[in-house]
């Protein structure tokens, strides 16, 4: 047998055995060291080697800033600045699920983190206010989706590290699209509103709004640091994430005191464990990644696609069709790690901007985080609201479609992610 | 009360926690002395970028090690739930993959670790071993919370630190 379909073969079956997906990816790959007498000494070392980058380092400082942001009192703040500003129109607390889950993207890399935290507050505060608890919990779901398309995002740090792709100019790109994507999300939730009478709180005056956004104001500096300091070429995003981790800790620990110092370790280890389940996933990615190469898969499934149609957005289309089909079973991280050499064949073959293929990708996956079976942040925010999966899910699907919509719009029109980096890193254009 | 087995392994976690805590906190404080000295005081650190690499694979298998007894890695869950038959047999699969990736790591992990003693980190003058050391350690432990769960028997997989 082809040993390019037992690799891939294998791998689907283990993880559909509950095999977990790092040891899925390993265990495939010894298989295929095995059938092809390579020597497995090399799993050991591929793996250390997909970890020696210090790109990569980004990725844990950003979940322990996710972590710190909600220990403390910087979420509830957040909070505030967004009733405050939002929640005044018709689906208020809609609007404001949407919003905080924007700030709260701009903040820190990930998308699960989000759902738990902004969805313990609001999906119980959506039920009281006479919302459809089905939707309260697929809006919570899909909203913190954009964790992982508006910087920083971790999947977009893993991307550029591992495609060669300036992580500032994915970041960069990914500003534009996913708070458009957030503004159809408020779209949506409007005409929900409208049709089922869904309440708006009154509008507590400018006062209430600028006191909020005084007491919100130094947290908010982060994604201005972040990405600011990333476009001027003073930090690189690893520089960023310590410089924001620092930032949120004095002010969580000294300025606000809401946490005291002994507190610290507890949160450091609980960020280890947490960050260690993606990265030694990475890890596992290091022996698969190398086999698929040197199996040439990207090689095979160029050839297929192109033999079915050599127009650049058909090639696009079927990329994006795989993508979410992928997406499905696989979270965006390991999708991205096991398909990079594929994702990144096929987008130059449809001659898009690597920079636009990287953010393309990342929305379309992030699509997979509140799919059925893996749909983590849906299953989470479910889970919080009391609803049955399967209501859940179909009050998701219609939102679904706007980050899909948004997707698509961008292979008519590039410059919806590529403006900003071309604009702030002519550079590299 | 539990075995002597599972305290063991409750004793085996803290302490890989301990060193994760330390080794991340070590993280935190060599990147943050990298761009603090580079941007504040304009004098680059030669050792930060060993030392970051050497803490970094300490927490990533070490850390992966205690999110591995705690049920935290990423796990699919499409099989039904109805069937108990197939479930049994399907952890005995999912068991045995475990037991292959496990030895594999451990044993090649070793040999890793080998190849190391006759590099030298010249930033930190430290031999590589130190680099590669938490391969196979943080397999050995999860061979260990292995046998620990296949002695107390079946264990619910919670849903846990899965994250996009």
């Amino acid at each position: 047998m082809n040993p390019l379909v037992v690799l891939l073969g294998s791998f689907f079956l283990l993880i559909a055995l509950r095999v977990n997906v790092a040891f899925s990816l390993i265990l495939s790959s010894i298989i295929v060291l095995l059938i092809e007498d390579l020597p497995l000494a090399s799993v050991a070392n591929q793996m250390y080697a997909n970890i020696n980058s210090f790109p990569l380092l980004a990725v844990p400082f950003f979940m322990f800033l996710g972590r710190i942001l909600n220990a403390g009192s910087i979420t509830q703040r957040l909070l505030e600045v967004a009733n405050a500003s939002v929640g005044h129109i018709r689906g208020g607390l809609g609007h404001v699920n949407v919003f905080v889950s924007m700030v709260f993207a701009s903040l820190s890399g990930s998308a699960a983190a989000d759902t738990a935290s902004v969805g313990s507050i609001l999906i119980p505060a959506m039920k009281k206010a006479g919302y459809d608890p089905a939707f309260a919990v697929a809006l919570t779901a899909a909203s913190s989706t954009l964790g992982v398309i508006i910087p920083p995002s971790i999947i977009l740090i893993i991307y550029g590290a591992f495609g060669n792709v300036s992580i500032g100019a994915l970041f960069l790109g990914g500003v534009v699209p996913g708070l458009t994507i957030g503004l159809f999300m408020m779209g949506y939730t409007y005409v929900l509103a409208r049709r089922r009478g869904y309440p708006a709180a009154p509008f507590e005056g400018v006062g209430r709004l600028g006191w909020a956004l005084f007491k919100g104001a130094a947290p908010l500096l982060i994604p201005v640091f972040v990405l600011g300091g990333v476009i001027a070429g003073i930090f690189t995003p690893t520089e960023a994430a310590i410089s924001a981790v620092t930032w949120a800790l004095v002010l969580t620990f000294l300025v606000y005191r809401d946490l005291p110092w002994t507190a610290l370790p507890k949160e450091l280890g609980r960020a280890a464990v947490d960050f260690s389940v993606p990265l030694f996933t990475v890890a596992g990615a290091g022996i698969f990644g190398w086999l698929i190469s040197y199996l040439g898969a990207a090689e095979i499934v160029v050839d297929f696609i192109t033999a079915q149609t050599a127009n650049p957005f058909g090639i696009m289309l079927l990329l994006t069709g795989f993508l979410l089909l992928i997406g499905t079973v696989l979270n965006p991280i390991s999708a991205v790690l096991i398909f990079l050499p594929i994702i990144q064949a096929l987008g130059d073959q449809a001659g898009v901007h690597p920079v636009h293929l990287g953010v393309l990708t990342t929305i379309v996956l992030s699509v997979g985080l509140i799919t059925p079976p893996y749909g983590i942040c849906l299953l989470i925010a479910a889970q919080i609201g009391q609803v049955p999966v399967g209501r859940a899910m179909a009050a998701v699907l219609p939102i679904v479609g706007l980050t899909v919509l948004v997707a698509v719009l961008s292979l008519w029109l590039p410059d919806l992610v590529l403006a900003l980096p071309k604009s702030a890193m002519p550079n590299l254009f | 009360m539990g075995s002597v087995l599972e305290r063991t392994a409750t004793g085996v976690e803290r302490a890989l926690e301990l060193l994760l805590t330390v080794a991340f906190a070590g993280l935190v404080v060599t990147v943050f002395a990298q761009v603090f000295a580079r941007n504040v005081l304009e004098v680059p650190l030669v050792w930060t970028l060993d030392a970051a690499q050497l803490l970094f694979g300490w927490c990533i298998f070490i850390g992966a090690a205690v999110a591995y007894r705690r049920g935290g890695h990423y796990v699919l869950d499409v099989l039904p739930a109805g069937w108990p038959l197939l479930g049994r047999l399907v952890d005995v699969v999912a068991d045995v993959a475990a037991a292959v990736v496990i030895i594999v790591l451990v044993r090649y992990g070793t040999v890793f670790v080998g190849l190391g003693r006759t590099r030298t980190s010249e930033a930190l003058g430290l031999s590589e071993v130190w680099f590669y050391l938490p391969v196979p350690l943080g397999a050995a432990a999860m061979g260990l919370f292995l046998v620990e769960r296949l002695v107390r028997g079946r264990r619910q997989a919670p849903l846990t630190g899965a994250e996009g």
